[in-house]
């Protein structure tokens, strides 16, 4: 990496918006192309040597050719970098460059949490702490899913209702599967990001990463499999359940095999990630490099919350207090004042009615809850800051 | 009166249940829309170009038949097909009986001294 404009010998960086190398002290581009790669044996076309020097001042891990030497950090200009160890890095066949830029990902994010009702003024006029892009590494398989499911599913049998149970057993191809190749970031962030448009792949070459931080593949052939399969299983299961006629239809379990293709690519997809603070704690936000799609969950405006929904709780409950009254008062006064079974029936209907509004809001609240931890996870964090190359 | 009162005291109760639920769940709806983004992924239409291709179905089975059924399609179906499926430990695999293991006669480590 780091590698030297031809006029001034300064370092160049990758310019997404007009797809060059730019040199940052002479202004000068060049065509990722033009700037000199050398020719590689077969084994050196796999892997890469690769110096990692620490910068003393931002704390960076800048991972370096061999042949080169890194005598200042590319991020922060300071020269007070130190050797730490050589490393040998599985070189990607592939690299989706960087489309959008630092700016253009903070605009989007702007543009996208301004139409958010309840996300606070502070964050929406948050000042980014820290936005870097970062190549995530990702396996793009084509695989043979085989998956037996075990289906249950609730059947109206006259007033009763039912439980039966299916099996479906099956298999499909998926094509151009992406796996997220880093153990650091969630598997369950890096899959929002996609779609990511991989027509647009270019053969890897290590110009693209200048300017970008970047990481490597740590998953082992197994647990790639394992990703495979677990990523196969769930859409399986999502789309075998359409195959049983019946509500509430879920799976109890399924037995799923994976089976990769001989032609897996090693590729590096782009994201931006931008950190910000809000009471003191970060919020790290993805904007996909490629798309712009924009992942992660912001705190809510709680005073704004809770006053809209007790003041329409109070407006809900004086109607339906109002309907109540009057539908129970005809129900005593149709009976001559018994309780009555089709009175006993309405009570349970608007019971089920409850209890359903209530399983789902405590639902969409839940996995509110949970997404926000994602999104102010430290994990994320560390792997926004440990990440340099 | 008593009646009167018993009924208003009831609709108030389940009215207020009723609009408070309703509310929250409104509003919960509002808020994860509002401030989780870009909360999908690829899913099997992205990835599958065909619809998936069925082996065996079968419908208003038992409960009880759960395990037996995913081992049948691991020894029946994958097994035979060159597969090589990963012994998972709920597929309940039974234990050779001891008459068809051969004895073991020579201990494989030294006593210690």
């Amino acid at each position: 990496m780091a590698s030297l404009c031809q006029n001034c010998g300064g370092t160049l960086i990758f310019d997404p918006a007009r797809n060059k190398m730019s040199c940052k002290m002479c202004g000068a581009f060049f065509d990722v192309r033009d700037v000199e790669v050398q020719d590689r044996t077969e084994y050196e076309e796999q892997y890469m040597d690769c110096n990692i020097y620490v910068c003393d001042h931002c704390g960076g891990e800048i991972i370096v050719n061999s042949t080169e030497v890194s005598t200042y950090c590319i991020y922060c200009g300071n020269p007070a970098v130190v050797f730490n160890r050589v490393a040998k890095q599985r070189r990607p066949e592939f690299i989706l460059p960087f489309s959008i830029t630092k700016e253009q990902a903070v605009m989007i994010l702007r543009a996208r949490i301004r139409k958010s009702f309840f996300v606070p003024y502070h964050i929406k006029h948050f000042k980014p702490e820290a936005v870097r892009g970062i190549y995530i590494p990702y396996w793009i398989v084509n695989a043979e899913h085989y998956n037996a499911s075990f289906i249950e599913g609730k059947v109206q049998n006259g007033k009763r209702t039912e439980t039966h149970y299916y099996e479906r057993a099956g298999y499909c191809t998926f094509n151009n599967l992406l796996l997220d190749a880093s153990k650091a970031l969630n598997d369950y962030t890096s899959e929002k990001l996609e779609p990511f448009d991989l027509t647009a792949l270019k053969p890897f070459n290590e110009n693209y990463l200048a300017g970008f931080y970047s990481d490597m593949s740590d998953l082992n052939e197994q647990e790639i499999i394992n990703a495979a399969n677990r990523r196969s299983d769930e859409m399986f299961r999502s789309e075998i359940v359409r195959d049983v006629h019946a509500d509430n239809v879920r799976i109890v379990d399924s037995y799923a095999y994976t089976e990769i293709n001989d032609d897996k690519v090693y590729a590096m997809l782009p994201a931006w990630f931008i950190t910000m603070q809000f009471n003191g704690e970060p919020l790290t936000v993805l904007v996909n490099g490629d798309t712009g799609k924009v992942v992660g969950t912001f705190p809510f405006d709680k005073k704004r919350f809770i006053s809209l929904t007790g003041l329409s709780a109070l407006i809900m409950a004086a109607g339906f207090a109002y309907i109540l009254y009057h539908v129970i008062s005809f129900f005593l006064w149709m009976y001559n004042d018994d309780v009555n079974p089709n009175l006993v029936q309405f009570l349970v209907y608007v019971g089920a009615g409850v209890s359903a509004a209530a399983a789902g809001a405590i639902n969409r609240l839940r996995r509110f809850r949970d997404t926000l931890r994602l999104t102010k996870s430290s994990q994320t964090l560390k792997y926004v800051r440990g990440r340099q190359g | 009166m008593l009646k009167f009162i018993l009924v208003l005291i009831l609709s108030i109760l389940a009215g207020g249940a009723l609009g408070t639920i309703f509310s929250l769940w409104f509003w919960s709806k509002r808020l994860t829309k509002s401030n989780i983004l870009g909360d999908s992924t690829g899913g099997f239409d992205e990835y599958s170009e065909h619809p998936i291709k069925l082996i065996w179905a079968s419908s208003d089975v038992d409960r009880s038949v759960m395990s037996k059924y995913f081992r049948s399609f691991r020894n029946d179906y994958l097994i035979p097909n060159g597969m090589k499926p990963a012994d998972y430990s709920y597929l309940d695999e039974e234990f050779p009986d001891a008459d068809d293991l051969p004895d073991v006669d020579i201990p494989l480590f030294k006593p210690l001294q």
